[in-house]
């Protein structure tokens, strides 16, 4: 299946960096600037989409997508079970940035794993061969 | 004829939803102070340590509604993953 454009591969090579800097960018300050851990998720998950579009194959494991995605959740429950749910800790002042931190990093990976199953089941599963 | 009475009361109908749908909020509204808003936006940054109101309200007041929201995000794509299938493997 060799129907890809040229332009629309060359101009990927370019946009893959800033789309994965800028992703990491919005996840990591979003405890300080608009954005947050579902947005970077989503611009992390549409790597995997232009990917899609110049390199239309399926040659990773999704079963290993979903098996990060339900490790990251887990974490997601657990960390503030651990650090937020044991009583509201006021004195622990510098703990609070790398629990924001964490959690949007820890939502991000989860809603990019999760877009990117969601994404490549439609377009590898669904409807039969033509 | 007919169908011009018919879209006449359908006029009605409309406006008169869109006017009790305005009263009922119109007269229900609470003012803009409440207590609960006014207390995160003065105090979210010595309780949680950001300095985006937004993410303190979505990583510490309200976590439950953000753990939530990404087991839902699992949920669906448990349901995406179970009526998705490839035909030409049936």
């Amino acid at each position: 299946m060799n129907r890809n454009s040229e332009i629309i591969a060359r101009m990927t090579v370019f946009l893959f960096p800033m789309i994965i800097v800028f992703g990491f960018y919005i996840i990591l300050n979003g405890h300080a600037s608009p954005g947050g851990g579902f947005q970077g998720g989503a611009m992390l998950a549409s790597v995997f989409i232009t990917r899609y579009l110049v390199y239309p194959v399926e040659d990773f494991q999704l079963k290993m997508l979903q098996i990060m995605e339900k490790i990251l959740f887990l974490g997601i429950v657990l960390v503030p079970v651990l650090f937020l749910f044991v009583g509201q800790p006021q004195n622990a002042g510098w703990l609070h940035l790398p629990y924001l931190i964490l959690m949007n990093l820890l939502i991000g990976l989860k809603v990019c794993a999760g877009l990117v199953v969601i994404f490549f089941r439609f377009v590898f599963y669904e409807g039969g061969k033509a | 004829m007919r169908l011009n009475t018919r879209y006449l009361i359908e006029a009605l109908l409309c406006i008169l939803v869109t006017g009790l749908v305005l009263f009922l909020y119109l007269s229900t509204h609470r003012p803009a102070t409440d207590p609960i808003s006014s207390y995160y936006v003065r105090n979210f940054m010595e309780d949680t340590g950001a300095t985006n109101a937004v993410a303190a309200i979505y990583l510490n007041y309200r976590m439950f509604d953000s753990m939530f929201e990404t087991l839902m995000l699992l949920v669906s794509v448990a349901a995406v993953i179970n009526f998705s299938w490839r035909r030409d493997h049936e």
